[in-house]
């Protein structure tokens, strides 16, 4: 499971990073979510420094995503109103 | 609304999010300290209060705009689709979907979540004290028109309406979180026996109800004169008040007892 996360950690870091310029930084935050997740679960028993390494890529990559993503034209409705050519 | 940076735009709500996020984990995770919790439980749990929380407040923004939106434009291009995806998204619906996220680390993961919910009261309102923040510079959630010297105006938004004076309801009700942030940590730190995350619950209902009058984006869901919001914290309102009387009764029998 520490080394599922640290390879899916990478993975999301290069997602966010590169999919972040073409809007797409969601997907590296969901994996970067899964990567923290496997990464804590894993500290709790052996090979701690390969999880935390995955938890640090996690983490990075969800706030990376989130910045690259939540651009939040509107919290609520404006968004829908110009999705709707209003 | 943004910024560049090196050439990389970088959005005001996106960065303010983050910081949100980043300030709420370290105040959780010196919380855990001071409170002898293990930190990989806490860390488990934000995660999945995180995906829950963006995925609750999306469908929560789907249900109340439902009419305004046009899915078929939406699935045409994946430029279309990731705007759809990066903008528009309720709290009560994160507040929602965290519920559903607390339910599912205690079934799949056996984490003990009551102790946790203590340290998620100040750290959530910390979080969302800061996207109130990026709410305020991206012009979104904005105030109704006024004439009071109290106001913000925007001049270059393109969500609010730009040179009018508006009710900062984002610094307000940004201002009020803060406090509760404040408020639970310094009750967490003195552990005082009260349900803090109930407490949470409660004051923000409150709040969120008063403000939701001085709003002024009429594009949220309008039910019986009430918005959306309004009549989900008056549900939360009453369903606390419900708890408490349930517990004190619990409390009784068992003095009598």
């Amino acid at each position: 499971m520490a080394v599922a996360s640290l390879v899916l950690g990478i993975i999301s870091l290069v997602i966010a990073v590169g999919a972040g310029a073409a809007n797409m930084g969601w997907v590296g935050s969901i994996c970067g979510i899964i990567a923290i997740i496997l990464g804590a679960l894993s500290r709790k028993g052996e090979k701690k420094g390969i999880a935390t390494g995955g938890l640090v890529c996690g983490i990075i990559a969800l706030c990376w995503g989130v910045i690259a993503t939540i651009a939040c034209v509107s919290c609520l409705g404006a968004g829908a109103s110009m999705l709707s050519g209003l | 609304m943004g910024f560049n940076f090196f050439g990389a735009f970088i959005p005001y709500y996106g960065l303010c999010i983050v910081i949100g996020l980043v300030c709420a984990a370290s105040l959780g995770l010196f919380l855990c300290h001071k409170k002898n919790l293990d930190v990989n439980n806490f860390i488990i749990i934000c995660s999945y209060l995180i995906a829950f929380g963006f995925l609750g407040a999306k469908i929560l923004y789907i249900i109340v705009s439902i009419k305004l939106i046009n899915f078929k434009e939406i699935f045409s291009s994946l430029k279309s689709f990731n705007e759809f995806i990066s903008s528009g998204f309720v709290f009560y619906g994160g507040l929602l979907g965290g519920f559903v996220a607390l339910i599912f680390v205690k079934k799949v993961h056996s984490i003990d979540i009551k102790e946790y919910l203590q340290i998620l009261a100040p750290s959530v309102a910390l979080a969302h004290a800061f996207g109130r923040i990026g709410c305020s510079l991206a012009g979104c959630c904005y105030g109704k028109v006024t004439s009071s010297w109290f106001c913000y105006i925007y001049k270059n938004s393109i969500v609010a309406p730009n040179n009018v004076r508006l009710v900062p309801v984002q610094g307000i009700e940004s201002a009020c979180l803060f406090m509760f942030a404040v408020l639970f940590t310094i009750l967490n730190l003195k552990k005082v026996k009260i349900n803090i995350f109930i407490l949470y619950v409660f004051l923000y209902s409150i709040l969120r109800f008063v403000l939701e009058f001085f709003r002024g984006d009429i594009e949220r869901g309008i039910f019986m004169n009430l918005s959306t919001s309004q009549i989900i914290s008056a549900c939360i309102f009453i369903c606390v008040i419900v708890y408490f009387i349930i517990t004190k009764n619990h409390s009784s029998k068992k003095t009598v007892l």
